[in-house]
């Protein structure tokens, strides 16, 4: 018997070894040497697509693209074969790590991160584009000059251009109040924080809970990075700034200041304690995680916030499933006071991260061909709205998505994926509600696909307010700024600039709460200059400061906006 | 021969307080644990709203339907199975005969070669130099890489020796004035008796090799080599993601009626995928965990 | 001159020479060999210009951790949440497996010991998520418990309190991973002679009296190797994931710990040599600690563990 079952045992393990020898052998050529390159100048209809690896450093793609019919005709259209393989999240920062230290590159590189840059990873595209980028010129026009690299003021990268005005669907980070809250206090005009704190206060008078819990009237997560989407961002668009995340930058002088240790931000904070002492705060909300946060939100009971709405598309979907569709969200834009204007929906100009062929890249002209392609019109329309006569058809001239297309759009999120239709929305094109130069938009996620999405309580709602769709109650007149958005200006990493950063951001995270808990205004003065003392002898956030005044000085020069 | 002991009062109090305790650890871990196979099969977005506890509110099955829908899913299964088995048959043959080798307190290099091997579980050179060690044996994006750099875990080396230490000496002693030579010693005798805690290394390697999927991630890049759990890492990924992606949006404006999943459901089901083969597996492991094994060896 | 015994000594132990040579290499290979990379600690260590040509800074980055206020809050941390998770999971887990091993139902001591070990599986993220769940202020089952019995007026915020911290991830470590530790000592217990019991019995031992007599000693050995090098591990016992996850801003300044420390500012900031330097830290304290309580073994069992 046992002797049996040795015998068995030991069976087992010669077949499988004799597998695994199998496997091993066939799959140790492994990767990159498949395909040939095509040579030069010379290229016949007859010989072999160039093979292109390449990486994309973002979770979102789904591996049914690579087999998708846009995809197919995309390498048709470009003679090339890309071979695409994703990073995904956990992990990104060993495997970034690892391909930096062992030089393995594949050809072109997607969603870089300056870290490639200073590692040297990259090759600068200026040449290329000028002999074999004709559509990338033309599209791009004299914004080229602001992808340039503040070292040696050359190109890396190609983002999707923003260089048009691009009209705004669903704007980011903006105040969200419940549908009910609104109905309930008779559609009010929100101009100020004032005008929502009155309006809360009124509506809770009367409201106390839902489902058996409690509202929760200002809605707040504060772990980790929800604290610059719930804390630090909201102050700044309240008090009428553009997207510069910690820097608070002097409009002449352009000196950049902490933002967390400045007058506005203290003033928010203030609000903030307003709400707590009314309150209207979650007393939890600075040790609030994501997933909670998004029950709360899901369950109906979160009545207002400052956040930026996409990040609770599905709690919202959410809701209107279970039958609450007048718990959404409606879309305002919001300041401190009357008298500042509100910039929070202000596009400037700026780009951090993009696609770049590498130096291990054997034929970066097939690359640098291929992303001109997605730029010419033909090219552009092909990723975003599909084949002609399958997923759109040309109506009066204009593009219209094929009603079926839409229906299934709309039910299965892994419909774009294997239709390969809209879905790599960063690539180096455009994209969004921006007007090709037919005229007509880039991709089907514009204003008026939008409106058609919109459920029988939100048209309700924005009747009342007198638009159609939400972006229309932003003003996008406001100043740009002419150095774009500060937190697209890359920090050395390693730096002592970037430590101080990363020790600021510990501190606050372990101060703010404190402070906005407050009992009154004493104590709230006392913690919150110990706070701005700390940040700047123990963090020391001067030299992250210093760093970033003369990194937005270089940008200026190299922009040609300064001398 | 009546070997029943006898059972008095004082017996089945410790039986009976015994059981309960049991009872209540068995309660308090496997409530979540229950909680989880739940919400795998509740609509994710009716999850987002809490309150699901002891069964599924909505039951769906779309949260396992992104994995099975994925094209890799035979290779990723295929190549987990064969690591898993390969692997855990190397690691424990090579473990135990190791570990025997170090149980010889008379062997010349006992002590150096036992604490060669314990300091690596504290002493590491960092994932980069790993990197280029593996890069060098031409390891990489190579099916060896599954087995190879994982064959030996101090831990189990150790646990394994100590057990091998219970064993009676007079085993051993009788085999050597046989003639047997230190081979067929460890071959013949140490390794059958010391079944149990084979059992107990084979199950730890085994779910070490089935959860790995850092190694496919970072020393692969030929998607024949993919493994179950990378594709699992990056389905959650992606969920993760696409929360943030406009393109989703409209899809969410109105109403997502769908398979819409959430990354906290698909966390659910993944764990619930991870789980499942261990558990069932364990019961053959099991057998291995009784008494006597080692009676049978010294009578006979 | 070697003594010509250990010639022949070594021709005697051939075959375990043999039986052995391989995985030396192997070890040498894959765990020796990287150690080259702990040169990284002592320089700036760039990428892009490759470990010979970065500059060399000797100690700094030793120096800039040493120095810096927050770390020796991060010492203690990691120091206090490792001895907890060795005592109370070392206890937890004998302790579980004495109880199963005490159990005569066969279906019953499966059943449960599979049930045991599931948390083993669940990861630290869904974890955690539980914990805020179970303590929440606003429908955790502990607070409404504890609200309904009357002990407390009002609900407590068990996650927000920094001191709690560590009882809490210490309760998790255990919950996780008790379990699963237990499969190990129960199969030590197998090992113990049965005749050994009813020797026992004969001389009127009780349930207790034969743990206390025959089952623990009999797998203490087991006990030993486990705890010294449980202690040896006790700077990387709690990972990086329990401390990151079930912390949050009010328990930073008790939950922080080495792992989260060298994320933060290592591996995230891709300072390499930083996370070399913390390393080295890591396995020098590692190994102080690791022979030390070796020889402390000494002491409870004969020979010393390792």
């Amino acid at each position: 018997m046992r002797r049996g079952k040795k015998r068995k045992i030991a069976g087992v393990l010669a077949l499988s070894l004799m597998t695994a020898a199998f496997t091993a052998c066939s799959n140790g050529g492994g990767n990159g040497e498949a395909g040939s390159t095509s040579k030069g100048a010379n290229e016949s209809a007859a010989s072999k697509p160039t093979h292109l690896s390449m990486f994309t450093f973002t979770e979102e793609v789904q591996s049914s693209l690579t087999d998708s019919p846009v995809w197919k005709k995309l390498m048709e259209k470009t003679h090339v074969d890309i071979d695409l393989q994703t990073i995904s999240g956990a992990g990104a920062d060993e495997k970034r790590s690892v391909m930096i230290a062992s030089g393995e590159y594949p050809d072109i590189l997607d969603r870089i991160d300056e870290r490639f840059i200073d590692a040297g990873a990259l090759i600068p595209l200026d040449d290329l584009i000028e002999e074999y980028g004709p559509n990338i010129k033309k599209a791009w026009g004299d914004s080229l000059n602001k992808l340039r690299n503040p070292k040696d003021n050359k190109i890396y990268f190609l983002p999707s251009p923003k260089n048009r005005p691009e009209e705004i669907v669903e704007p980011g980070g903006t105040l969200l109040v419940q549908y009910d809250v609104l109905e309930k206090t008779g559609y009010p005009k929100l101009k100020t924080l004032d005008d929502v704190y009155n309006m809360l206060m009124e509506y809770t008078a009367e409201n106390k809970q839902i489902d058996g819990k409690p509202f929760i009237p200002w809605g707040l997560w504060a772990d980790s990075w929800g604290y610059n989407q719930t804390v630090n961002n909201p102050a700044l668009w309240a008090y009428g700034f553009t997207d510069d995340s910690d820097a608070y930058v002097d409009q002449k002088t352009f000196d950049v200041t902490y933002f967390n240790t400045t007058d506005s931000f203290k003033n928010y904070l203030k609000f903030l304690n307003k709400l707590y002492l009314g309150g209207l705060l979650d007393k939890n909300g600075f040790i609030t995680k994501y997933d909670e946060f998004n029950s709360q939100v899901a369950s109906g009971r979160v009545l207002a916030m400052i956040y930026n709405a996409g990040l609770i598309s599905e709690d919202e979907a959410a809701l209107r499933q279970a039958g609450m569709p007048e718990r959404a969200y409606a879309r305002f834009p919001i300041v401190a006071e009357e008298g500042i204007q509100d910039r929070s929906q202000v596009y400037s100009e700026s780009y951090d991260t993009g696609m770049g062929i590498t130096v291990k890249a054997k034929d970066p002209v097939a690359a640098i061909k291929f992303m001109d392609y997605l730029l010419s019109e033909e090219g552009n329309v092909l990723l975003n709205w599909g084949i002609e006569g399958v997923h759109y058809d040309i109506v009066d001239g204009k593009r219209v998505q094929k009603p079926e297309v839409t229906k299934e759009w709309n039910s299965d999120p892994a419909y774009r994926w294997q239709q390969g239709v809209n879905s790599l929305t960063w690539w180096p094109q455009y994209n969004g509600a921006i007007k090709l130069d037919d005229g007509d938009y880039a991709s089907p996620f514009n204003t008026d696909a939008i409106y058609a999405s919109y459920d029988d309580q939100t048209k309700k709602v924005l009747q009342q307010y007198g638009v159609k769709y939400w972006g229309q109650l932003f003003d996008t007149t406001g100043t740009r700024t002419p150095y774009g958005f500060a937190w697209t200006i890359p920090i050395e990493s390693g730096s002592k600039a970037e430590l101080a950063s990363a020790k600021a951001n510990e501190l606050r995270h372990i101060m703010v709460g404190d402070i906005v808990m407050s009992g009154d205004d004493a104590t709230f003065d006392a913690k919150w200059n110990d706070f701005v003392d700390k940040l700047r002898n123990e963090s020391k956030i001067g030299d992250w400061e210093k760093a970033m005044s003369e990194a937005i000085q270089t940008r200026l020069k190299l922009w040609g906006v300064t001398q | 021969m009546n070997n029943r002991i006898r059972r008095n009062k004082g017996d089945r109090v410790f039986d009976g307080i015994n059981a309960l305790l049991l009872l209540i650890v068995g309660v308090v871990t496997l409530y979540p644990f229950w909680n989880i196979l739940v919400l795998s099969f509740n609509n994710a977005l009716d999850t987002l709203r809490g309150g699901v506890y002891l069964w599924p509110r909505s039951f769906t099955l779309d949260n396992f339907k992104m994995i099975f829908d994925l094209p890799q899913l035979a290779t990723a299964f295929g190549n987990s199975f064969l690591r898993t088995i390969i692997g855990s048959l190397l690691s424990v043959g090579s473990t135990a005969m190791l570990a025997y080798v170090i149980s010889r307190r008379d062997f010349l290099f006992q002590k150096l070669l036992q604490r060669l091997f314990v300091i690596t579980m504290y002493v590491s050179g960092g994932l980069i130099p790993i990197y280029f060690v593996i890069k060098g044996l031409g390891l990489l994006d190579n099916f060896l890489v599954y087995l190879i750099p994982m064959l030996l875990q101090p831990f189990y080396l150790l646990i394994a020796r100590s057990y091998m230490d219970g064993l009676p000496a007079s085993l051993q002693e009788s085999a050597q004035i046989d003639g047997a030579n230190d081979f067929i010693i460890f071959a013949k005798i140490i390794f059958p008796l010391s079944m149990p805690i084979i059992a107990t290394i084979l199950l730890f390697v085994a779910v070490d090799q089935w959860n790995a999927w850092f190694d496919t991630f970072i020393y692969t890049a030929n998607e024949k080599l993919t493994t179950l759990q990378y594709e699992l890492v990056k389905i959650l990924s992606q969920s993760t993601a696409s929360v943030r992606n406009d393109a989703d949006l409209r899809s969410k404006l109105a109403g997502g009626t769908g398979v819409v999943s959430t990354p906290q459901s698909i966390r659910m089901a993944i764990t619930i995928v991870a789980t499942i083969p261990i558990v069932v597996v364990y019961p053959f492991v099991q057998k291995y965990f009784v008494h006597g094994m080692t009676l049978g060896a010294v009578k006979g | 001159m070697p003594k010509p015994g250990i010639y022949r000594k070594l021709v005697r132990q051939r075959y375990l020479l043999a039986m052995c040579l391989p995985f030396v290499a192997w070890v040498l290979v894959f765990s020796y060999t990287p150690l080259f990379g702990w040169i990284m600690a002592f320089k700036d260590y760039k990428p892009a210009i490759g470990i010979l040509q970065s500059e060399w800074t000797g100690f700094r980055f030793f120096k800039e951790f040493l120095v810096d206020p927050r770390f020796y809050e991060i010492v203690r941390n990691t120091f206090v949440m490792g001895i907890l998770n060795v005592v109370f999971g070392t206890a937890c887990a004998i302790l579980l497996a004495l109880m199963l091993n005490e159990v005569r139902n066969k279906f019953f001591k499966r059943s449960i010991q599979t049930i045991s070990y599931l948390p083993h599986f669940v990861s630290w993220v869904i974890v955690s998520n539980i914990f805020y769940t179970v303590l929440s202020t606003d429908g955790g089952v502990v607070n409404n418990l504890l609200l309904w019995v009357g002990l407390i007026d009002e609900p407590i915020n068990w996650m927000a309190q920094g001191k709690l911290f560590w009882v809490i991830v210490t309760v998790g470590q255990v919950w996780k991973e008790a379990g699963w530790t237990a499969i190990i000592y129960f199969a030590a217990m197998t090992s113990i002679d049965k005749t050994l019991y009813e020797a026992g019995e004969v001389d009127g031992l009780g349930r207790i009296g034969k743990i206390r007599y025959i089952t623990l000693p009999g797998i203490m050995p087991t006990i030993a190797i486990l705890t010294v090098l449980n202690i040896g591990n006790l700077f990387n016992a709690s990972g990086f994931d329990p401390s990151y996850l079930l912390g949050n801003n009010m328990t930073l300044t008790y939950s922080d710990n080495l792992a989260v420390y060298t994320y933060r500012y290592g591996l995230q900031m891709s300072r390499f040599s930083m996370s070399a330097a913390l390393g080295i830290f890591n396995s020098v304290i590692c190994l102080i600690l690791l022979f030390s309580a070796n020889k402390l073994s000494g002491k409870f069992i004969e020979g010393k563990a390792i």
